[in-house]
């Protein structure tokens, strides 16, 4: 399932996620992805060549609101960036659960 | 010396990407005049992504519609997933989704997508203030297959639900490949459409795979067959001809 980090206020939530956001583009570079302006540059599935006209990564997650109001983004925890989570916990204050069935008003 | 027969009687090929990454489609692709979008997994040269996460997946006939994905964290899963030997997008749940603006929102389409959702159903449906038609799926709940997108005709394989639930969506569907087609979905009012997420918890969003996704407007009895049985011989779907 997946695991989601919960902030008191949406400020928090966006602080994280740029925190996330710096760290993200020198990794992507690493790995030998192209990067224009902080925007990961996806690759043709065919060619492995840059797809320079395509639909860019421009941010990790957009930070949404709970319905206790407060606000969260996806967590790193189970992908690349795992590692990075120590840091982000020792500089960031949220609490990381699993993602809950909020469900949602169905018509 | 096969390809250099058909060349010489003058046959269309597959396109190259549609043969990559195993069985499936032998047939030409054909040309429906109504398709607005033809998303097929298994090409893939209509697919960007980064380390198998999908940033956009583009209409296979060339059109400018696609659907796109800017947020690391949200993007479905390519290169992981088969039906039929051929690459499927795997969507997990949570934010997981592709997002067209714009090109759904003036009319009434009907859809047709190859799935396998394992242990959900599926349903379309747009919120009652507009905005969004989604795919999601739908577990443990009673609502109908598709809701307020006008009087849509819900088939799977080609036959219509019977009964037109959940139940019937669920009987029909779960646990293998299908094709299920949505007629008739008015999109009026609508900003975008989006295949994956509803909201993000678990119930409401997409949990399986997706072959292709084939959008077209005021299509013909015959396209809709034609469609069907393409989609049917690449993915390995059960179809039965619409009268």
């Amino acid at each position: 399932m997946t695991q989601i980090m919960v902030f008191e206020t949406l400020a928090e939530a966006q602080t994280c996620n740029a925190a996330i956001d710096a760290l993200a583009a020198p990794y992507w570079q690493g790995l030998g992805f192209t990067v224009i302006n902080g925007e990961l540059v996806p690759k043709n599935a065919a060619t492995s060549l840059d797809d320079l006209s395509a639909q860019r990564v421009t941010t990790w997650a957009i930070p949404r609101e709970t319905p206790e109001g407060k606000w969260w983004i996806t967590s790193l925890t189970g992908t690349d960036f795992e590692p990075a989570m120590i840091d982000l916990r020792a500089a960031h204050t949220f609490t990381e659960i699993e993602m809950p069935n909020w469900g949602g008003a169905l018509p | 010396m096969q390809m250099r027969n058909l060349a010489f009687r003058g046959l269309r090929l597959p396109r190259l990407g549609a043969m990559r990454g195993g069985g499936g489609a032998v047939a030409p692709l054909p040309d429906i005049a109504s398709a607005v979008y033809w998303g097929d997994a298994s090409d893939a040269s209509t697919i960007s992504a980064t380390s198998g996460k999908v940033s956009e997946w583009r209409d296979r006939n060339g059109g400018t519609n696609k659907f796109v994905q800017g947020t690391a964290a949200s993007r479905p899963e390519t290169g992981t997933q088969t039906i039929n030997g051929l690459n499927a997008l795997q969507f997990t749940g949570g934010v997981v989704s592709l997002e067209s603006p714009n090109f759904m929102s003036t009319s009434t389409h009907t859809l047709m997508f190859v799935i396998e959702a394992p242990d959900d159903d599926w349903i379309l449906m747009a919120p009652p203030a507009g905005g969004q038609a989604i795919l999601v799926s739908m577990s443990g709940n009673t609502f109908p297959p598709n809701t307020n997108i006008g009087s849509a005709i819900t088939s799977v394989g080609g036959v219509n639900l019977s009964p037109d639930t959940r139940v019937g969506l669920e009987a029909a569907t779960t646990g293998s490949v299908c094709i299920a087609m949505v007629e008739n979905a008015n999109m009026s009012n609508l900003s975008s459409f989006v295949l994956g997420e509803w909201t993000p918890g678990a119930a409401l969003s997409y949990r399986g795979k997706l072959g292709s996704f084939v959008a077209m407007i005021a299509p013909t009895t015959a396209e809709k067959n034609t469609v069907g049985n393409y989609l049917s011989a690449q993915w390995g779907a059960a179809w039965v001809d619409r009268a």
